[in-house]
């Protein structure tokens, strides 16, 4: 097997307002200082989809923007549902995450059909959850920003990515004080409402998702860290480290 | 009566709050608790009418730019300071000039407004024209999305009924041009298409999502009264009712030329007969530069370029537009800017590295920097001796020291170099 990465990234033009596309950016320069070669492939509407793909990307948008790729996504979730069941790992930021759960209810009550690779549903609501959020996941504390207007749903089972420490996760800017979760993890993938972006700030994350990639490939890689990953390690540590100190933690 | 006496209590506020220093919003919002009809009552009677100036990008400058033009055709303009473009600053600058009986008698009021605050001012100030620029990504934090945007501009647009001029290189401004009810004529400006293309990302403007339904690429392209047909450094030849006039911008970037576009499309409107192309040349020379807007700031003799990091669209022009890789770059961000997740989709291979970087996010920005491979000298959160240290650089061996900051750390940065300057006094 060689070792290389193929990122497919999915629409970046229409998702791709919240710097989500710091995502790809990250796991591709990770891999590339372990030299790991990585290829990303743009996937915009009616474009064909490669014959395989080792992770796949899909960032948040506005809703106006969720509506423009529909169709396009509609015809090929067979080929990432199939992609996502055979272990490659997917990461769905917000409105991506919306759109690759089972439904997305609006605000007047219709609901639409989505992708369902993931088991949660999103409804609309006019209230945004907006601001730093700090999560307790099982790989460490995880920080970033949160937009958004839906109150998420994980079905019965489902794994959150973590417990809200501070800001609203799933549940949206209804959010009670009590503890709330955010994101889902099922198997190797991630949805989260995170931006900051979420693997740049949470490099942990994102060298899981490389060893995932890596592991379905048969290459048993060691993600050392090296000088550069140690340089925005060290960055990305204090930069959470701020944000935990601003919301008073 | 009721509006004198409000008149009176807003300006002992302001003179007050000028004693005070600061705080210009406080004598609007008196006037307005006082006298809410002021703001109408205010403009009702100017024979020239009122027009607004808003979008995400350009709105103090191109007003700037406006009023400039007019005010060279001999227009006696009432405009709103550069920033103050909620009601209560507009109220704020009303009382500076407000007779007794609560009309202005200038003969036209030109605003900046914010695109939010826009619509329910467009309902009490009924603007005759309205000059619309960009819809660009811009404080996501506050408007969510760029639909909602277009959305509250178009809002805007359909109280003119007499002109609306719209960016013609702006696929959501020209959507919302064509489903105007046809109360108010409308006319384009924009840039050549040779020139657009050699521009590295374009006018950043935001991509059309569903807008209002109209797709542009249905209908034949609008023809623009207003080109920008070149641009070298600061200078820019543009077509303006016919004549090709070379203009000097405040600034380098497309973006400046653009506004001029727009404000001489305005003015050629507004005025008709009376207009005179070459009259944009000069008022272009005349202009003070608006606050942080392309702005040198001088301190112990040396001279200090400010890059305010407004939003995206901007900051992308002002890197596509510097001369070179600053030599010695300080970059600050606060919370001001709620999440700088958005400057990784911003385009960084203008600079090769940064000197300094600071403010509360500046830990987020060396994380972002390490993923450009653009190499930051140290990372000082604290302003001040982050500044301090930046200053205490040798002079650059070309160019001048330059700072890329967001719009609050620019704020404390004058505070605190007025504030050395003291200290550094003989």
């Amino acid at each position: 097997m060689t070792r290389s990465l193929t990122i497919l990234s999915l629409y970046p033009r229409q998702l791709g307002i919240n710097g989500d596309s710091g995502n790809v950016l990250a796991l591709k320069t990770r891999a590339e200082w372990r030299g790991i070669p990585v290829t990303v492939v743009e996937h915009n509407i009616g474009d064909p989809l490669p014959e395989s793909v080792d992770l796949v990307h899909i960032g948040s948008g506005p809703r106006t923007a969720q509506l423009a790729v529909q169709a396009d996504l509609a015809v090929i979730t067979p080929r990432l549902l199939a992609w996502k069941n055979s272990g490659v790992p997917v990461l769905a930021i917000a409105g991506g995450w919306q759109l690759l759960g089972t439904s997305i209810t609006e605000e007047d009550g219709t609901v639409v059909a989505a992708g369902g690779l993931f088991a949660s549903s999103s409804r609309l609501v006019g209230r945004r959850a907006v601001g730093e959020t700090v999560v307790a996941t099982a790989h460490g504390t995880v920080a970033g920003f949160e937009n958004h207007g839906a109150v998420t749903t994980l079905d019965t089972g489902a794994t959150p990515l973590g417990t809200v420490t501070s800001g609203f996760g799933n549940a949206g800017a209804a959010a009670s004080a009590g503890l709330g979760v955010e994101g889902i993890v099922d198997g190797d993938s991630i949805g989260t409402h995170l931006h900051g972006p979420f693997l740049p700030m949470n490099p942990a994350w994102a060298d899981r998702l490389l060893n995932a990639a890596l592991r379905l490939r048969g290459v048993d890689a060691e993600l050392a860290s090296n000088e550069h990953t140690a340089r925005v390690d060290d960055a990305a540590e204090k930069a959470r480290a701020a944000i935990a100190k601003r919301v008073g933690i | 009566m009721r509006s004198a006496v409000a008149i009176l209590l807003g300006r002992m506020a302001r003179w007050a709050t000028r004693l005070r220093g600061g705080g210009s919003a406080v004598p609007g919002r008196v006037l307005l608790a006082v006298s809410p009809r002021a703001l109408e009552r205010a403009v009702e009677r100017m024979p020239l009418g009122v027009v607004f100036v808003s979008g995400s990008n350009g709105k103090s400058t191109t007003t700037n730019m406006l009023v400039g033009i007019l005010r060279a055709h001999g227009v006696d303009v009432f405009s709103n300071p550069s920033g103050g473009n909620l009601p209560q600053g507009i109220a704020s600058a009303l009382l500076a000039s407000m007779p007794l009986d609560g009309r202005l008698r200038e003969q036209i009021a030109v605003l900046e407004v914010d695109e939010a605050y826009g619509v329910n001012l467009s309902k009490v100030l009924r603007p005759s024209s309205v000059l619309l620029l960009n819809v660009q990504i811009d404080q996501l934090n506050r408007f969510f999305e760029p639909d909602r945007v277009v959305k509250m501009l178009a809002t805007i647009a359909g109280a003119a009924d007499a002109h609306v001029v719209v960016n013609a290189n702006d696929d959501n401004l020209v959507a919302v041009a064509r489903s105007l009810a046809g109360r108010a004529e409308v006319s384009y400006f924009g840039v050549d298409p040779a020139l657009l293309s050699d521009s590295p990302n374009g006018l950043a403007n935001a991509e059309v999502y569903s807008a209002l339904g109209t797709s542009p690429a249905d209908v034949a392209a609008p023809a623009p009264r207003v080109v920008v047909e070149r641009l070298a450094g600061v200078d820019s030849t543009l077509t303006i009712a016919g004549s090709a006039i070379d203009v000097r911008l405040p600034a380098r970037g497309l973006h400046y030329a653009v506004d001029v576009a727009g404000a001489a499309a305005m003015a050629e409107r507004l005025l008709g007969a009376a207009f005179r192309p070459e009259l944009v040349a000069s008022a272009m020379l005349a202009l003070d530069t608006v606050y942080g807007r392309g702005e040198i700031l001088t301190y112990n003799g040396e001279d200090i370029e400010v890059i305010m990091m407004k939003n995206p669209p901007s900051l992308q022009l002002n890197l596509d537009y510097l001369e070179q890789a600053p030599e010695q770059l300080f970059v600050a961000v606060d919370e001001g800017t709620p999440d700088p997740s958005w400057m990784y989709d911003t385009d960084f291979s203008h600079i090769d590295h940064v000197d300094i970087v600071s403010g509360t996010k500046a830990w987020q920005l060396a994380t972002r920097f390490g993923y450009g491979a653009i190499p930051v000298g140290s990372v000082v959160p604290e302003l001040k001796p982050a500044l301090e240290a930046f200053l205490a650089l040798p002079r650059p061996g070309r160019g001048n020291k330059t700072m890329i900051v967001n719009y609050e750390q620019m704020m404390l940065i004058r505070k605190l170099l007025g504030f050395l300057e003291l200290e550094n006094a003989p």
